[in-house]
């Protein structure tokens, strides 16, 4: 029977075939090419979610890119999908609101949070629950349901998916600068769940419904690929990888931690480097292999790490077995059964 | 009138409806919700007080019988239902529209699995990796995707309310409909959006959409589910806190004959407290504190 790596295979393949069928080679126009020569990341260092100290980690990220920050308006996506108070399945509400003060005091005009919850539709439930409404209340920071947002009609460069366009929420297309900001995880589906698949939580639920269900019918790899080559707004990325979640994420895992924040505009990149934090190994990951050719650089040859190096960091994140062939393979010192990697 | 539908009043639209939050556009779901809500608190103006928003649904139903998202965006039409249910409890309508709009309803069908993977579940069921049958057809949010509890919840209250002209059909539907929701119930009792297990890992229900698929089964109190929704439901729902879900736990309860006193008492202090927000959770709110007849009602025989 197929392995999951093989269908991921077969689906793309098929996508790509399709798309030959077309006259066209591959499942994306020149219109959707982003891919920069070289793409810098950032991983610094948070031990804790103190705030005072995590917005001078921020403040620290913001400022080892060329980020056009002063006066524009700032939209911060954090992953909220879900509450369960056992677990740590949502961006920390100490880093959402240090991200607010610390755009502020790099001259934002305006910074604004906007989430588009996928399972549950309860929003008051999630935002108090989470620990998020207490933080809008101190910072003043205002809330945007993405879910019931004003959309507009974005025609699809790419054709990973069948869906042809999307309807986008205007929060979104008119930022200045959009933030992603997802936790750390694994995903049960897609191997990992980063910058690039928070984007389902721009997906506005009145239209696509709850779960995002019309996106796993087109497929999550898929649909992560569409969407993130249809966002052509200045984006940013920084990944809560205080805490991270391995095992069965992003809902049921449990906390592992990293003590880290990433940051970095290629989302592949920044993708890329939080996969390779948890132990995988990006190019084995399929969204972000098929990113990799055109919309960003999930090789490490063509990443430029700043701030601390992520090897210190490499955590080996406990996998759901069908994604262990995509861990970085051990060296030979560290492989069961070796002498080093014994524990008799 | 309770204070939730003296705020109502005080954030519809100019337009008559109401939409997601205040100032945004009006949009079907809101209104309808919030014109069940502008009904139910009764008195002499209840009609007048909610004429405008019910108006607002007159003019919006499409051609086909179906109701868009909101102006300016025909699709996806999951909020039929409960526009159907609103102009059913309004009884002031144009019968035919509503007629339409059942039979839209009636015809509206969630997207099966393919066969092939049918049969290659039935060969490898340890390759399923959730817990559902996914041949049971109901309602989806989006016209061609899955069915789901909430848009299933509503399309079959509003089919068991307003009786479709092909009644074998109806309740062809009605029954299979019945069978889906008991087949997504989670483990322990309630419904959440509709898993109730994942890769083998049980999922929790959610108070409004366990609420949902209650108002749909007030007429099964003899399924197991729905007694074991009842018995978690109080306790879910005043952990949980939000008007939304108190609001819809509320009338849940009170649909299925419990008592409903300790929620409505919680709800009341939370609506005092409350700042402005969805105004889909303010209607349901409004609903579950209101004591005169109950709007979702299912008629009897």
């Amino acid at each position: 029977m197929a392995d999951r790596r093989g269908f991921l295979r077969t689906v793309a393949g098929g996508t790509a075939a399709a798309a030959l069928a077309c006259g066209d080679r591959r499942p994306w126009t020149d219109a959707a090419v982003r891919k920069p020569p070289r793409s810098p990341v950032a991983v610094l260092p948070a031990p804790d979610y103190d705030e005072t100290r995590l917005v001078e980690v921020v403040r620290r990220g913001i400022g080892l890119f060329d980020l056009a920050v002063s006066g524009r308006r700032v939209v911060l996506k954090p992953n909220l999908v879900e509450f369960d108070p056992r677990g740590v399945i949502n961006t920390h509400p100490n880093l959402i609101a240090a991200a607010v003060e610390a755009f502020r005091l790099e001259g934002a005009a305006d910074v604004v949070i906007a989430e588009g919850p996928g399972h549950r539709r309860d929003n008051e439930y999630l935002i108090e629950a989470s620990g998020l409404g207490e933080r809008l209340r101190d910072t003043g920071a205002t809330f945007v349901d993405l879910n019931h947002d004003r959309v507009r009609r974005i025609e699809l460069a790419t054709r990973f998916t069948d869906l042809g366009h999307l309807y986008l929420p205007v929060t979104v297309l008119d930022a200045d600068l959009f933030v992603s900001m997802p936790k750390l995880k694994t995903h049960h589906w897609a191997g990992v769940t980063l910058s690039m698949k928070n984007m389902f939580g721009i997906i506005p639920g009145a239209l696509y419904g709850w779960p995002k269900n019309v996106l796993h019918w087109a497929g999550i790899e898929q649909s992560i690929l569409d969407i993130n080559a249809a966002l052509t707004v200045p984006r940013f990325n920084i990944v809560d990888g205080v805490l991270g979640m391995e095992g069965n994420g992003p809902i049921q895992g449990e906390a592992r931690d990293v003590g880290v924040l990433v940051f970095g505009e290629d989302p592949v990149a920044v993708d890329a480097a939080g996969a390779g934090l948890m132990g995988f190994d990006p190019l084995r990951i399929g969204y972000l292999s098929q990113a990799d050719a055109f919309l960003g650089n999930a090789g490490q040859d063509l990443m430029d790490e700043r701030g601390e190096p992520l090897s210190r960091f490499r955590t080996d994140f406990r996998v759901l077995p069908q994604f262990e062939e995509m861990k970085i393979d051990p060296s030979p010192a560290e492989a069961p059964g070796s002498v080093a990697g014994s524990s008799a | 009138m309770n204070r939730a539908v003296e705020q109502l009043l005080d954030i519809r639209s100019e337009d008559g409806g109401f939409g997601p939050y205040p100032g945004s556009d009006s949009r079907t779901e809101a209104s309808a919700v919030a014109a069940l809500a502008l009904l139910r608190a009764g008195g002499p103006d209840a009609a007048e007080r909610a004429a405008a928003a019910i108006g607002w649904l007159e003019a919006r139903q499409l051609a086909s019988g179906a109701w868009p998202l909101g102006p300016g965006q025909d699709t996806p039409h999951w909020s039929t239902s409960l526009a159907v249910l609103a102009l059913a409890y309004a009884e002031t309508g144009d019968p035919a529209a509503l007629a339409v709009g059942a039979r839209w309803l009636l015809e509206e069908e969630g997207r099966g699995q393919p066969w092939w993977v049918s049969v290659l579940y039935r060969l490898f069921p340890e390759r399923r990796n959730v817990a559902l049958d996914a041949n049971l057809i109901g309602w989806p949010w989006a016209s061609g995707t899955f069915s789901w509890v909430e848009p299933t919840s509503y399309a079959l209250l509003a089919l068991k309310r307003v009786p479709a002209a092909d009644a074998d059909r109806a309740a062809a539907r009605i029954s299979e409909a019945e069978g889906l929701l008991a087949d997504r119930a989670c483990v322990g009792g309630g419904w959440n959006y509709g898993n109730r297990t994942v890769l083998g890992e049980d999922l929790w229900p959610y108070p409004d959409t366990t609420a949902a698929a209650l108002f749909a089964l007030a007429d099964r109190a003899d399924l197991p589910e729905v007694a074991a929704a009842l018995d978690v439901l109080p306790e879910m729902a005043l952990e949980t806190g939000s008007i939304l879900a108190l609001g819809m736990a509320a009338l849940a309860l009170a649909m299925h004959g419990r008592d409903a006193n300790a929620l409505r008492e919680r709800l009341d202090e939370a609506l005092a407290a409350w700042e402005s927000g969805e105004i889909r959770a303010l209607a349901w709110a409004a609903l579950g504190l209101a004591d005169t007849p109950n709007p979702l009602e299912i008629p009897v025989g």
